[in-house]
C-alpha cells in the first residue's frame, strides 16, 4: 500500500477535524465527484484550493508550502437554509481554531487560518431552495 | 364569451381531458385533474433534485394560492409560485413540503 500523498493527508485531516459537527454531522465529503441526493444534506464538500512554495531554497528545495482547502457548504431547505448553513460555517471555524491542536490537524500543518466565507449563493430550480457558501482556509505545511 | 374564447376554453379542456396524468388533492375534497412534470434538476451542479410543476385549468386551479399544500401521486407538495395564468391554463410550481 503506497503512503498518501501529504495533500490527501492534510485533506482528509482537515475533513476529519469538522466532521462529526451538530449541524453537518458526518456528512462531510471529500473530492467527492457525485451529486448528492437530499439526504445527505446539509453537507461540506472538501476539495484542494491553491497550493504554492512560500520559502524555497537556492537548491530548489522548497521548505514550506501554502496550501488553500475549500470547504463548501451546501444546504437544502424549504426555510432557513441560510440560517442553517451559518451554522455549519460557525461550527466549523469554531472546531478548527478551537485549540493549537486543531490548528495545526494535529500536527499535520505548521499553521491553520481562516481565510474567510464567499458569497452565500441561492438556487431555487429546484423543490426547494438550495445556498452554497464557499469557506477557505490556508494551511502550511513543510 | 367571444368564440375565439369559447374555442380556447373548449381546446383547454379537451387538452386536460386527454394528458392529464395525475391528480391534484387539496384536501377537503378537492381534487383536480391536470399535468404533473418532476424533472430532475441539480442545484450549484452537485446537489441532486428535481423541478414539480402541476398545469390544469385556471377555472378549476384559479382559487390556489401560495403556501397551499396538495398531494399528488402520495407526495405531499407546497405551492411555491404560480405564475401569471396564460390562455385559460395555470401552472403551479411546487415545492416538496
Amino acid at each position: 500500500m503506497t503512503t498518501p500523498a501529504r495533500r490527501t493527508e492534510i485533506r482528509n485531516a482537515f475533513a476529519a477535524a469538522i466532521t462529526g459537527l451538530p449541524t453537518a454531522g458526518g456528512r462531510v465529503f471529500v473530492s467527492r465527484m457525485r451529486p448528492l441526493d437530499s439526504a445527505d444534506l446539509p453537507a461540506v464538500l472538501v476539495f484542494s484550493g491553491e497550493d504554492s512554495p512560500e520559502a524555497v531554497l537556492t537548491s530548489g528545495k522548497v521548505l514550506l508550502r501554502s496550501y488553500q482547502l475549500r470547504a463548501d457548504i451546501l444546504v437544502k431547505e424549504r426555510d432557513g437554509a441560510e440560517d442553517t448553513a451559518d451554522a455549519v460555517l460557525q461550527e466549523m471555524v469554531a472546531a478548527l481554531c478551537a485549540s493549537p491542536a486543531a490548528m495545526t490537524l494535529g500536527g499535520k500543518v505548521t499553521s491553520l487560518r481562516y481565510i474567510g466565507a464567499g458569497a452565500a449563493e441561492m438556487d431555487i430550480t429546484a423543490d426547494k431552495p438550495a445556498v452554497r457558501i464557499p469557506v477557505l482556509f490556508e494551511v502550511k505545511y513543510a | 364569451m367571444t368564440h375565439f374564447a369559447e374555442m380556447t376554453t373548449a381546446m383547454n379542456a379537451a387538452i386536460v381531458d386527454f394528458l392529464a396524468d395525475a391528480e391534484a388533492d387539496f384536501g377537503n375534497g378537492v381534487v383536480v385533474s391536470g399535468l404533473f412534470r418532476d424533472l430532475p434538476v441539480e442545484s450549484f451542479g452537485v446537489i441532486s433534485g428535481s423541478k414539480p410543476s402541476f398545469e390544469g385549468l385556471t377555472e378549476v386551479l384559479g382559487a390556489v394560492v401560495v403556501d397551499d399544500t396538495v398531494s399528488i401521486k402520495g407526495v405531499e407538495y407546497v405551492v411555491a409560485e404560480i405564475p401569471r395564468p396564460r390562455d385559460g391554463m395555470t401552472t403551479l410550481i411546487l415545492e416538496t413540503a
